[in-house]
């Protein structure tokens, strides 16, 4: 078991294997919930509210205990690991901003918090290299003025220190050692200075180099050698790393970086209540961009968006997902969004996953109803036909749509294989067996049913009466097992009779003309609209048919109104069938 | 004559405002007068305090004296003890209301933020403490403190001092309905935010350090406010601690009661000047903190 998880594994980068979560107060929001994440994939998790996709997303990040399964990234057990060492970046639908603290301070927590791996430096070294440098390459006027400036500026010697540092892009170490060598010089001005420029210079130089012999003889005592960066190297000639906290000036040199990409910069010194939404949720993106972390995580970061901000954002986030080349996983109830972002997509409801594939799988081959109704905008139609054996047709109001010639043996196939799959569940009714009738019932909508129940059996008055009367506990499954038993003799019955099927079709799929223009076809159906939507490009049509409201999708280049009669035409080959009793398709 | 008519909602708001200033302005005098006559008798001479009727000022302006407040510092030529009071005083309210606040801080935290087993069941009992009243623990709390200084047996001047104050300290800084304060407070911060902090790799304590509290800035404002007042006109117990021990040893509420009741020192000026003087640090924290106050009444939930 063990060493196929880790084959496996080894494939894939971010692996959830049989993940679940149940609540303490028993309630069950995810089950057996299995996927496995590509590098740089755009995965997208969708579903109605309360569906369980937070839940997932809580988990991964770790915010949340795991009630059974595991997660691994490449390769590594991360269960119990706590959150922080999870390599991952959570952006929240509320920014989740720190309030106190400026939009610089926001970004650059995460920085101030960690350690990093670094190598060791010699610092007095390295400042030595970087100060001849400086008088090397600089030239002598402006360098002394630049200097000038600052330390005759206001400020205590740090504060020089920082600003010298920030100018001439020094280490803070070496920035202290330049003003320590100004420290002479420091009440003449600039032209003085530029006049006795040799006379300087050599000084320094004589100065640097001090430093620098005293600094070689004590790490050749030490013996510690160095690099031709000033590393320090191990016995075996390798660079030395140690964990440490950045310093302030690397800290700033990556928030403005952050920022810039961000276009930020300008909002660096605001409070989070100064900004707008938008900014606001820039602001948490560059928090997590600043971590360089691997795997980005996105709990609906746009819902708090308006409408067009919305738009402008999801194309950002998309940019930015292929320009620093992370892993994305995106929780959203929107399925524009998800159609629109995703590499990949995972259909969750009530806990379950319903169908994982990219976007044009999920929306031309949907694997079951919901999928169907939850994926397109407007969603899909549909609506209940009688399948007429004998003729081999749907029938549906005084409609007649053929059906393909092998449906009928495929239905028969289909119900054979469900009746085969309920009766042996049936047989031996477990725990697997009720979560499938859940599942079932997950895409069928019956589910409230379910959930009223098990609140009922929970109540505190039901528990003491159960105690009291030292009754045994009730069948756990009583109320799946009665599900599969109906199921069942539904299918039973429908393998030897003419039965209903849904039918669905997407709005854009049907074809809509004015009534009268060429009234040849056998399969339309006149109509008038009850309302004409006019989007711009297209109307959307709302009619009903045989009491059914209906949507269609046309160009809006012919103009419809209410009272115009309309002809709809239902191309059969559009058509997805699907199977109410358990609400797959059948294809 | 054109006088602008008002309109009826104008009217009435017109109206509330009179009848609510009215109201405030009587309750306030009610208030204010004591303190009135307390700061004006402070300045009254000898001669003016044994005057019948008494009034609220001294008569003239030639009597106006501040003897009674060198009399608090100096009595018979010899530095008295009421600065030590004052001291004592100070001392011990501030070290109430620092450990409160770290206590409050760290324990609501740990309510709000940790999971720990048993959390619930230790709410539930701090709830229940909390309708306890406070009068009932005093005669356990005395035979325990009694109890432990006869088996650590402190004797020693300095030593029984500083175990006296610590006894007063330790009570003070149990309260629970601060806590609570602290706990609604901390309820109220979005949990995404912590949330955030955890997976931007911040422990327990950086968060607390770094974020909590920083957040919570005008809710201690509030338990210092809360606190400082509890702690300052603490009297029951410090008299019960204390009553025995040497007199520079008071506090000033102590020291206060001398001038009331049967033995009263008699000096009515000098026991003026100490109560306009005992009120001087209250006065000053409630200007420090009221601005943070109110928005710490404001977000906690808690009406004054």
């Amino acid at each position: 078991m063990n060493t196929a998880g880790e084959r496996k594994e080894n494939r894939t980068f971010l692996s959830l294997q049989n993940l679940e979560k149940i609540y303490p107060n028993g309630e069950k929001a995810v089950y057996n919930f299995n996927l496995d994440i590509d590098k740089n994939e755009f995965l997208v998790i969708v579903g109605p509210s309360g569906c369980g996709k937070t839940t997932t997303l809580r988990m991964i990040a770790g915010l949340e205990d795991i009630s059974s399964g595991d997660i691994f990234l490449e390769g590594e057990l991360l269960n119990y690991k706590p959150c922080k060492d999870r390599r991952m970046a959570i952006v929240f639908q509320s920014y989740a901003l720190y309030p106190q603290m400026k939009v610089f301070d926001n970004i650059a927590f995460p920085l101030t918090i960690n350690r990093y791996e670094a190598p060791v430096v010699n610092e007095c070294l390295q400042s030595c290299s970087l100060l001849r440098a400086l008088m090397r390459e600089n030239e002598a006027s402006k360098l002394f003025e630049a200097l000038c400036g600052i330390l005759g500026g206001k400020g205590g010697a740090k504060a020089k220190a920082e600003s010298l540092a920030e100018v001439f892009s020094l280490t803070y170490e070496c920035a202290g050692r330049l003003v320590s060598l100004c420290g002479r010089y420091a009440k003449q001005s600039a032209e003085q200075l530029f006049l006795q420029k040799e006379q300087i210079f050599a000084e320094w130089e004589e100065k640097l180099s001090a430093w620098e012999s005293a600094e070689r003889a004590a790490l050749a005592q030490k013996g510690i050698r160095l690099d031709e960066k000033f590393c320090e190297l191990d016995e075996n000639g390798a660079v030395k790393t140690q964990m440490r906290r950045l310093t302030p000036y690397e800290i700033k040199v990556k928030v403005f970086e952050t920022a810039e990409k961000l276009d930020l910069t300008p909002y660096l010194d605001k409070l989070p209540k100064e900004l707008s939404g938008g900014q606001m949720q820039r602001v948490a993106l560059g928090r997590a961009i600043v971590k360089n972390v691997p795997i980005f995580l996105m709990d609906e970061p746009l819902s708090n968006l308006d409408a067009k901000l919305r738009l402008t954002m999801r194309s950002e986030i998309v940019k930015l997902h292929n320009r620093i080349h992370a892993t994305t996983i995106y929780v959203t109830h929107d399925q524009t969004e998800a159609m629109t972002m995703a590499t990949r997509i995972v259909v969750m409801s009530k806990g379950f996953v319903q169908q994982i594939g990219t976007p044009e799988v999920i929306y031309n081959d949907p694997a079951n109803i919901f999928v169907a109704r939850f994926i397109g905008s407007p969603s899909m139609n549909v609506f209940s036909a009688t399948f007429d054996r004998a003729s081999s047709s749907f029938c549906f109001g005084g409609l007649n749509i053929p059906a393909e010639k092998d449906f009928a043996q495929r239905c028969r196939e289909f119900y054979l294989k469900k009746e085969a799959e309920l009766s042996a569940l049936l047989e031996n009714f477990d725990q697997a067996a009720n979560e499938s009738m859940l599942k079932l019932l997950s895409v069928t909508g019956e589910y409230a049913e379910t959930k009223h129940r098990t609140a009922a059996k929970n109540s505190l008055w039901a528990n003491l009466k159960r105690r009291v009367s030292k009754a045994s506990e009730p069948d756990k499954y009583e109320f799946g097992r009665s599900v599969c038993a109906r199921k069942l003799e539904q299918i039973r019955s429908r393998l030897d009779s003419d039965f209903e099927l849904t039918l669905g079709i997407r709005p854009e799929c049907l074809k809509i003309r004015m009534h009268g223009e060429d009234s040849a076809e056998k399969m339309c159906i006149t109509v008038r609209p009850t309302v004409c939507e006019l989007l711009g490009g297209e109307y959307n049509v709302h009619f009903d048919y045989n009491g059914k409201g209906m949507i269609g999708q046309v160009d809006a280049k012919n103009k419809i109104s209410p009272q115009d009669e309309i002809d709809v035409l239902i191309p059969a080959e559009d058509l997805y069938v699907f199977d109410p009793i358990t609400g797959d398709r059948i294809r | 004559m054109n006088k602008k008519r008002r309109t009826k909602s104008e009217r009435t708001r017109l109206r509330e405002k009179i009848i609510s200033f009215t109201v405030l302005f009587l309750v306030s005098v009610v208030w204010v007068i004591p303190l009135l006559y307390m700061l004006g008798t402070s300045f009254k001479s000898d001669l003016e305090l044994q005057l019948h009727p008494d009034t609220l000022f001294p008569t003239s302006w030639s009597e106006w004296t501040i003897e009674h407040y060198y009399g608090f510092i100096v009595r018979d030529g010899k530095i008295d003890n009421m600065p030590l009071w004052m001291l004592n005083s100070i001392w011990s309210t501030l070290a109430t209301v620092a450990l409160t606040v770290i206590v409050d801080l760290l324990t609501a935290y740990a309510v709000v933020f940790l999971n720990f087993k048993g959390k619930n069941v230790l709410m539930k009992f701090l709830l229940l403490w909390m309708a306890v009243p406070s009068v009932i623990g005093t005669a356990p709390s005395f035979a325990l403190y009694s109890s432990i200084r006869n088996a650590l047996s402190i004797n020693g001047n300095t030593e029984t001092y500083f175990y006296i104050y610590f006894w007063i300290i330790l009570p003070g800084i149990t309260g629970i309905f601060n806590m609570l304060l602290m706990r609604n407070f901390f309820d109220s911060i979005p949990r995404d935010i912590i949330d955030s902090a955890k997976s931007d790799g911040a422990s327990n304590m950086s968060i607390f350090r770094r974020i909590v509290c920083p957040l919570a800035k005008s809710t201690i404002m509030l338990i210092i406010l809360f606190t400082f007042t509890g702690s300052w006109n603490n009297l029951l117990w410090p008299q019960l601690l204390l009553s025995g021990g040497d007199s520079y040893w008071n506090t000033i509420t102590v020291a206060l009661t001398g001038y009331t009741g049967g033995s009263a020192w008699g000096a009515n000026g000098v026991a003026m000047a100490t109560s306009v003087f005992a009120l001087i640090p209250i006065f000053v924290v409630f200007i420090i903190t009221q601005n943070k106050m109110i928005d710490g009444l404001a977000t906690t939930g808690v009406k004054g």
